[in-house]
């Protein structure tokens, strides 16, 4: 009868030990780094962050910083991707930029992974891929983690019941797990949780390079009252409106809005306030961050398709998101933010002739729509 | 006693499913039927932002389109007297675009968006841009109350001094709402001409209005179309 039972759960444990084992492959699996191809000869230097904020080393949320010199002197632009990885144009913009830009004037720093600790994990119960990828002309495979907004619990734990940084927000109630979202806690800490580590290494840098502008790249769901909107610092407000402006008169129907004077810990308010860069952020729709969306697909994900979106769009119950049949493609997000970052460089390099900003060779808008990231991204050959 | 062991095993066994399940598998799954716990991505807090007006669209016929980018209603604004004036009644960010938009144009004009009656002295033309903004005031430093009192003097002033005074409403439905509406209507009663971006316009409020006074108003499709009239307004 004992040894009945003792092989029987010795059964049970096997079945679930095999489980956990097919699980925690995939679970694994996202603490990969997506590789960037690197030969684009623009690219002058690669550093860490925690060149910045010491207290990152050797941890999980350290990430990469490119930077791309110019031959010419002129002003400095920070480009942050992946501050909520699963808003993904904002990564694929910053990637982009790194594998085919030049600069001519000015400098380009470029965080790909801002939130590299959220790469590891996705949203429970939120039904997000994991993993999402692109078929390259060379029948290769770029893959890239989706991530979720927040930086894993195993690296920085436990979440706090009450919290107040330095950043001025209050973080309590069912905001408690912001403690660990790198867009509620700016400007960070360089002795504080590992999240504002990360926070303080952006503030660090910026001060360091004098960063000119600050483009934190976003994307939110459809309910979202400031889809397609630069939110900008007030400092921010004369060249976020003339590069609104321009985008507009090429057809991007962008608008603007000024930062909330108490939006504490946001990138344009904290950042803001707190640095001498013009902070701004940018929000692009993405249907897949819908809590009304449909299953989740790769036509969802990618290609921006929701028929209750468009439902609800032509119901008029949307204000700034809406969606139509044509979707929001991530060619299109990925573009917008390319329009939208040119654009703030252009308006910054044209308000300040003595220090601009100018960077060639990255393709169109058109380029995104018509031939797609398969044909922007480059190859990974290792 | 086996039939309660073997539905241990069996719920052991689905708890375990279920756990591979939601860790993240490669192949899609299902949306959850509730939102997520995580607050939804937003670089403010819904309550700083304003809402769009909640009255429905009344029916009223839409002139503009990509076609017909801007069309002028009762006459023509014509070319304004200089010097000119550009302010803000409500404080919203509309007047930083209107800002860019007399810089793409290169005209010649002071810019102040919280001006005072006194400021004004000396020009001949005020365009204002309508619509409230709780963060603009915010950021302003005022409250509305505050901002209706200084508005308040300063068109006065503009009715006292012969200075014409043009409305610009051009954040479209987003500016349409109570607390826009006062700020709008306060301006509208002293204005000699509107240019507005049409969609807030639905209602028909504005087009109605400049028919009743006699005053010219100028809809456009999409703020960027607002470039020839303003190009014509400012003599470029």
């Amino acid at each position: 009868m004992r040894n009945k039972l003792v092989i029987r759960n010795g059964v049970v444990f096997v079945v679930i030990a095999i489980l956990c084992v097919v699980a925690g492959r995939d679970f694994l699996r996202m603490h990969k780094p997506d590789p960037i191809n690197t030969s684009n000869q623009g690219i002058s230097e690669i550093v860490m962050l925690s060149e910045y904020s010491p207290g990152l080393k050797g941890t999980a949320a350290d990430t990469e910083v490119y930077i791309l010199r110019g031959e010419k002197p002129g002003g400095s632009f920070l480009l942050l991707g992946g501050t909520h990885p699963n808003e993904i144009a904002g990564m694929l913009n910053a990637v982009s930029y790194i594998e085919n830009a030049r600069v001519e004037s000015g400098t380009l720093y470029i965080i790909p992974r801002a939130n590299n600790s959220g790469y590891t994990h996705t949203s429970p119960l939120w039904g997000m891929m994991d993993i999402f990828d692109f078929q390259l002309p060379d029948g290769s495979v770029r893959e890239f983690r989706v991530g979720t907004r927040l930086a894993n619990p195993i690296h920085q734990w436990p979440d706090p019941n009450y919290y107040n940084g330095n950043s001025g927000r209050e973080l309590k109630h069912d905001e408690v797990a912001e403690v660990r979202n790198l867009n509620r806690n700016h400007p960070g800490n360089a002795n504080g949780t590992l999240i504002e580590k990360v926070n303080y290494g952006i503030f660090n840098l910026i001060n360091t390079e004098k960063i000119d502008i600050l483009y934190d790249a976003h994307e939110a769901g459809p309910e979202f009252l400031r889809v397609n909107y630069l939110i900008a610092h007030e400092r921010a407000m004369p060249i976020g409106s003339m590069a609104v402006m321009d985008t507009n008169l090429e057809g991007h129907p962008f608008a603007i809005d000024l930062s909330g004077a108490t939006s504490y810990g946001l990138s344009h308010r904290a950042l803001g306030d707190n640095t001498e860069a013009l902070a701004t952020l940018f929000e692009t729709l993405n249907p897949a961050q819908g809590s009304s969306r449909t299953k989740m697909s790769r036509e969802l994900l990618l290609g921006g398709f929701d028929k209750n979106y468009v439902e609800i769009t032509n119901r008029g119950l949307l204000s700034s998101g809406e969606l139509t049949t044509e979707g929001s493609s991530i060619n299109k997000r990925t573009a917008s933010h390319m329009v939208m970052s040119s654009a703030l460089m252009n308006a910054f390099s044209e308000s300040n002739p003595d220090k601009p900003i100018k960077v060639s060779n990255m393709p169109s808008y058109d380029d995104f729509i018509t031939k797609g990231l398969e044909n922007i991204l480059k190859p990974i050959n290792n | 006693m086996k039939k309660n062991k073997l539905i241990s095993v069996l719920l052991l066994v689905i708890m375990t499913f279920s756990i591979v399940l939601t860790g993240c598998s490669s192949e899609p799954t299902e949306a959850p039927a509730t939102p997520p716990v995580e607050t939804p991505s937003e670089p403010e807090s819904s309550s700083e932002i304003e809402t769009p007006g909640a009255e429905e669209p009344s029916g009223e016929v839409h002139h503009t389109s990509k076609e017909t980018p801007y069309v002028t209603l009762n006459g023509e604004i014509s070319k304004l007297e200089s010097p000119y004036y550009l302010t803000s009644v409500g404080q919203s960010a509309d007047v930083s675009m209107l800002d860019a938009l007399l810089k793409k144009v290169e005209a010649e004009y002071t810019y102040d968006a919280v001006a005072k009656a006194d400021d004004l002295s000396g020009a001949k033309t005020v365009i204002i841009a309508t619509g409230a903004s709780s963060k603009g005031l915010g950021a302003a430093g005022i409250s509305a109350d505050d901002e209706k009192a200084r508005s308040s003097e300063l068109l006065e002033y503009c009715k006292e001094n012969d200075i014409t005074v043009i409305m610009a409403h051009i954040g479209g439905v987003s500016r349409r709402g109570q607390l826009s509406d006062e700020f709008t209507d306060m301006v509208l009663e002293y204005s000699s001409g509107i240019i507005m971006v049409e969609d807030g316009n639905d209602d028909g409020k504005f087009t109605d209005f400049a028919s009743e006074k006699n005053i010219p108003i100028t809809l456009v499709n999409t703020i960027a179309d607002c470039i020839e009239p303003i190009k014509t307004m400012v003599g470029k």
